[in-house]
């Protein structure tokens, strides 16, 4: 996909990352420029959360997602919990540990997942930019906090 | 008489997803005693978004039963629903 059509689909899904739904959440958007969708998750409770995604070839490829506290700082382990999203085991390309779902570059160069391409979730209802944040912080949601 | 009161009653929704919100501005004022999915089905259609199967509806963090009206979710007044989908998994 060339970068011009793919910062122009990027531009398009998180321009709605704002106002009430980002109110309502508690999420705070660290960065939105193309390449990067940087976003930090907060909840009474719980440690809170960056999700950072890396998305070059947008959205040819899906995103790499990288975690990290909220000073910026990666994390090493991961929330655990019953949702099997946040893998604590490290990932043969990015020597970390990752998150283990459909849309997540990750997921998909794993050996375990090589079988599942990306391109049978791509245009699917959730897999935009904006869905995949989700399905993060609703398994981060019911992680032990 | 209970009946009728209760079919009297309405409320003002708002449905916010990552994609945009439905309405766009506002509120929608719908009965306290219709299906939550009806409103979810237009904020769906509205926001061309195909496909809610394994979505999820959650208001102030609760999450609540499309199937049942708002009175049955125990909501009233004004309702803002946070729709979207839930976690998938590799393992």
């Amino acid at each position: 996909m060339n970068r011009l059509a793919s910062t122009a689909l990027f531009d398009d899904q998180v321009k709605t990352l704002e106002g009430e739904i980002i109110a309502i959440r508690r999420w705070t958007v660290f960065s939105r420029t193309f390449p990067i969708l940087d976003v930090g998750f907060e909840h009474d409770g719980r440690s809170p959360l960056r999700v950072q995604m890396n998305c070059e070839d947008w959205n040819e490829l899906p995103p790499w997602i990288t975690l990290l506290a909220f000073d910026g700082t990666i994390l090493t382990s991961l929330p655990t919990g019953p949702t099997n999203v946040f893998n604590q085991s490290r990932h043969d390309i990015t020597k970390r540990p990752f998150i283990c779902m459909a849309g997540s570059r990750e997921y998909h160069t794993h050996p375990s997942h090589l079988a599942d391409i990306w391109e049978n979730y791509k245009s699917r209802s959730g897999y935009e930019l904006g869905g995949l944040l989700t399905q993060i912080w609703s398994a981060w949601l019911k992680s032990t906090p | 008489m209970a009946n009728e009161h209760s079919n009297d009653k309405h409320v003002e929704v708002a449905v916010v997803t990552t994609s945009g919100r439905y309405p766009n501005t506002g509120t929608d004022r719908v009965p306290a005693n219709q299906p939550v999915s009806v409103v979810l089905k237009k904020a769906a259609k509205d926001l061309n978004i195909v496909d809610t199967t394994n979505w999820v509806a959650r208001v102030s963090n609760r999450e609540i039963d499309p199937a049942k009206n708002y009175e049955e979710n125990d909501l009233s007044g004004t309702v803002t629903i946070d729709y979207g989908p839930r976690e998938g998994g590799g393992g």
